[in-house]
């Protein structure tokens, strides 16, 4: 070993401290000579600003777009393998530009994003990528140095266990020299800041927040509103600084306060908590009060109910007569598999049971904590955010497009990879295509979930709707200016007439057709107890439901595995209904929600096994019925 | 431009002895990357030295070395988050002996560990850390010269280079009155979009569209604010959207009829902002970005490209022929 090493790395970081340039994987912007004030570096918006852009009188456009995204400055990306997909290949990726993949493979959507937010875990953020770039300030830096010597002995598993373990603790010891945090997320800031195109691209500024307890998930995505500018200032909220959800709203509580600007916090992988993402308790194990429902709706309008690992609708063992209930399901266990998954803890995960709950709440505190609107996430580690069914880029490295991924295990000891779900995406209704816009829309729960295809659907609760409405060219005037869109609030109204519900959907204009749209309706019986009932309310292909049973006839399945292709030959492009409750009670809370499921298709599996020849097992699910779900409309008495 | 140039003589020890022989390629190969206008040879003495310590193998007795002098023993401290309060300039002075002798012992032990672990090969047994060494050595070579400082002749000829990359994609923004062909077929349906383009166009136009929007429900929007070009042939499909394109932006008048995948639809286009190439003063902040990214893939291509020249890879015929099937 020459003893010059040492050396040239520390004069290199001498040249690169000296530069006054130490800005990590993104660099620091170019800087322009001469008359062009390219700093900050953002794109001015490519239409000059005199010609009109809106419709007059128009309300509100549909934004396709994903609020969970991790690339190498996430510190479990990195240690399994994404060491280059940094904010800036993610942000192309998402924009429609072709990218090489961490393992080689050239990415490029079929259909660009309209939005996206890069939401690394906070904590330990970006370290890895400074430990490879050999940043000074950490060369001596005792966690990095206890994870070079597990590496150097070979020991791999002991080392994952210790990066995890150092993420989910909180020793002073472990805590980053100062400075670095700050210039890990100024990357991070700037890296949003560079794609941010108004109109055409937007990047929300986000992070999330990963705190793990017993094993049980109560990871949640902060999402702001403001710009690079107001974000500099701050260094995110991580586990070390807090484990509790109290504690981060309280962090998100000091933040509007000091100025910086809007800001909302989206759980996700409920699925994966045991129970204790909506447990009836706090934090401290006692109950609710009336203090803490009203900060949880404040801060929580959102729920990410469908991504990568599973699908959080609802669960067969919960709702045993919804036919459609048993999909993508991740629900054997908690996010650290260390506790197999019991009946009762379903209860408080999957969001329909716990938008009931939310009622049970309000009616007993005042307040309903569980008020959110539903929205898809990818949540992929690669920096793509790649879930269309026939173009899966996978979750880690390892089960990014290639031969036999279906059968190896995630990232070498998780479950099979065909357990993963190319899911989802977040459809916004928002009054255009900018950070303020989209937020909004998150913020007002005007936004839905996908499984993946972009379907159309509008929902509108109201008391005056009429036949002839619903097929009005402009129906959607008429929704708004009757009623309200989906994520608005319906308050009791003189009489005892029923709340009525306008809902167009439309199939993805390049995807396949509609089997059916639903809509899920949850209420308190007068013991305060929360029930729920599914309605078929529009059917293809002139289907009628069976009287004795309740349920329509299966749509049918037009798919070819032999090609993984399918036909619109079953199906409808357009489903459109107006629709008014037969079991209301004025007396009673309730919430409805539309569910739109489209006709069998070919899953990612199904790609694979023509792609690249792969045998599947009989287990491995190779079709599928992708669907939507839209935020609910509230009635409160 | 460079504030305080480094030599390779001051700071970097003896680099120049043992210059030539197996570095000398790659050397030259990377003093004529520097000598592109953009990278403006800054670091040189750095950047010798480092692909000099990347490349030069140590004799037996140098391996065995290990001196520490101040420089040393200062730059182990500074790297120590809280090992020196007053900084490192004046720490090692105000340190008491036995800190330093603390110090000592402690550098000692990490240089020699390290250097022990990987005359052992323990390195080159984890991908993982294979994987973090091949990627330091990328970001150093992307990094061996500091930040671009492009001037806008520069940038203006690298946006010349990459037109196609600055095209706006276009879009367009307008209502519409659908027609279906479906509930009134496809005749019909044109005969009356045909007869009510007159009339709302004429006198009593803003009349006829007070009273209610004519026509049918369309299956996506009626408004279309600013929506490009692929997500209108999805909705239209192609043919339609390219009359649309290509008719003229009149906000007081209705347009068409326009023929559909489902229907005959008159338009009323706000504004349309054809596809079209993006002046460099649109774009210059997205041309700064790709100018410093294509830059530094540069570097890092030239740095892989010398390591290519300086080992010599050998292919096995028979992987040969699996590349040359797979082609």
């Amino acid at each position: 070993m020459s003893p010059t090493r040492p050396l040239f790395l520390a004069s290199l970081a001498l040249v690169l401290s000296m530069s006054g340039s130490y800005h990590g994987n993104a660099g620091a912007p170019a800087t322009v000579e001469g008359t062009v004030d390219a700093s900050p570096v953002i794109a001015p918006p490519r239409a000059s600003a005199s010609r009109s852009r809106q419709v007059p009188g128009e309300t509100t456009q549909l934004y396709w777009g994903d609020v969970h995204l991790h690339t190498n400055y996430s510190l479990d990306a990195y240690i399994n393998g994404n060491t280059t997909m940094s904010p800036d290949q993610a942000y192309r990726f998402a924009r429609g530009e072709e990218v090489m993949s961490q393992t080689g493979v050239r990415a490029k959507l079929l259909r660009p994003l309209d939005f996206l937010a890069v939401t690394d875990h906070s904590e330990y953020m970006g370290v890895h990528v400074r430990l490879a770039q050999k940043d000074p300030r950490l060369a001596n830096w005792p966690v990095g140095k206890r994870w070079a010597e597990l590496l150097a002995k070979g020991n791999r598993v002991n080392y994952l266990l210790d990066v995890l373990g150092t993420v989910q603790d909180n020793r002073p010891e472990d805590a980053l020299p100062a400075g670095v945090n700050k210039s890990i997320w100024q990357d991070v800031v700037d890296a949003a800041e560079r794609y941010y195109e108004p109109g055409r691209f937007t990047t929300l500024i986000g992070y999330e927040w990963s705190s793990t307890v017993s094993g049980d998930n109560l990871h949640r995505n902060v999402i702001f509103r403001g710009n690079g500018k107001a974000l500099s200032k701050i260094v995110p909220f991580t586990n070390q600084d807090g484990r509790d959800p109290e504690q981060l709203w309280d962090w998100l509580g000091k933040f509007e306060s000091s100025g910086g600007g809007k800001v909302l916090a989206i759980p996700h992988n409920a699925n994966l908590s045991n129970g204790r993402m909506f447990s009836p308790n706090m934090s401290d194990g006692q109950p609710f009060t009336s203090d803490y429902v009203r900060t949880r709706a404040r801060w929580e309008p959102l729920v990410e109910v469908t991504q990568i690992k599973g699908d959080g609708e609802t669960d067969p063992k919960l709702t045993p007569d919804d036919e459609f209930a048993d999909f993508e399901r991740w629900d054997t266990t908690n996010l650290m598999n260390n506790k197999p998954k019991q009946p009762w803890m379903l209860q408080y995960e999957y969001a329909r049971s716990v938008l009931g709950l939310g009622l049970e709440y309000e009616s007993k505190l005042g307040a309903n904590p569980f008020k959110f609107g539903m929205i898809g996430g990818t949540d992929a580690h690669t920096g793509l955010s790649g879930i269309e069914e026939s173009n899966f880029m996978g979750k880690f490295p390892d089960s990014e497009p290639r031969a036999g991924r279906a059968m190896k295990r995630l990232s070498g000891l998780g479950p099979f990879n065909w357990t993963l779900s190319a899911s989802g995406l977040t459809a916004a209704w928002a009054r255009d295509n900018s950070r303020g816009a989209i937020f909004d829309a998150f913020a007002r729960r005007e936004v839905y979930a996908t499984t993946g295809p972009r379907m159309k659907v509008r929902f509108f609760g109201g008391w005056k709707y009429n036949e002839r409405d619903i097929s009005r060219p402009d129906y959607v005037r008429v929704g708004y200016a009757k009623g309200v869109p989906m994520g608005g609030d319906l308050l009791r109204q003189k009489g005892n007439q029923p709340p009525r519900f306008m809902v167009v959907a439309s199939k993805d204009p390049d995807g396949a057709n509609l089997d059916r749209v639903q809509i899920i309706k949850g209420w308190l019986d007068a013991n305060g107890k929360a029930h729920q009932k599914i309605y078929d309310v529009a059917l293809s292909d002139g289907r009628k439901r069976d009287p004795k049973t309740g349920k329509a006839p299966p749509v049918g399945n037009s798919v070819n595995l032999a090609k993984a292709t399918y036909t619109n030959s079953i199906g409808a492009r357009e489903l459109a209904t107006l629709w008014s409750d037969p079991d209301f009670d004025p007396k009673t809370r309730a919430f409805y929600y539309a569910r739109v499921i489209e006709i069998p298709t070919p899953r990612w599996t199904a790609f694979d096994a023509v792609r690249f020849g792969d045998k599947m097992a009989p287990e491995i699910p190779m079709i599928l019925q992708e669907r939507a779900y839209t935020s609910p409309i509230w009635y409160t008495p | 431009m460079l504030e305080r140039p480094i030599s390779a003589s001051t700071d970097l020890g003896e680099p120049n002895r043992r210059a030539g022989g197996p570095t000398a390629g790659i050397r030259a190969r990377l003093v004529s990357a520097l000598r592109e206008p953009v990278v403006q040879f800054l670091l040189i003495g750095g950047a010798i030295f480092l692909l000099h310590g990347l490349t030069t193998k140590p004799s037996a007795d140098e391996q065995l070395d290990f001196r520490i002098d101040r420089a040393t023993l200062a730059r182990f401290a500074e790297s120590r988050p809280g090992t020196f309060e007053a900084g490192p300039a004046a720490g090692l002075t105000t340190m008491r002996p036995g800190e330093v002798s603390a110090l000592v012992e402690a550098l000692t032990r990490e240089e020699l560990s390290y250097r022990e672990a990987k005359a052992l090969g323990l390195d080159q047994q984890d991908y993982l850390i294979r994987r973090r060494l091949s990627q330091s050595l990328d970001f150093l070579f992307r990094n061996v010269a500091p930040p671009a400082r492009p001037s806008r002749a520069e940038l203006e000829a690298f946006y010349r280079q990459n037109l196609a990359h600055y095209v706006a994609p276009g879009d367009i923004t307008f209502s519409h009155i659908f027609f279906d062909a479906e509930r009134r077929g496809w005749k019909n349906a044109e005969k009356e979009a045909q007869q009510l383009l007159p009339r709302l166009n004429g006198p009593r136009g803003e009349a006829i569209m007070d009273a209610g929007w004519p026509g049918d429900r369309f299956a996506y929007e009626m408004n279309y604010a600013a929506r490009t070009r692929p997500l209108i042939e999805s909705q239209f499909g192609t043919e339609m959207t390219a009359r649309l394109f290509a008719s003229g932006a009149d906000s007081a008048r209705w347009q068409g009829p326009f023929r559909s995948t489902s229907g005959y639809h008159l338009a009323r286009i706000v504004d349309i902002a054809p596809s079209r190439q993006a002046r460099f003063e649109e774009v210059a902040g997205e041309v700064a970005r790709d100018y410093r990214l294509a830059r530094e893939d540069r570097m890092a291509a030239t740095g892989l490209q010398a390591l290519k020249e300086k080992y010599r890879v050998t292919i096995s015929p028979e992987v040969q022929r699996l590349m040359e099937k797979r082609r």
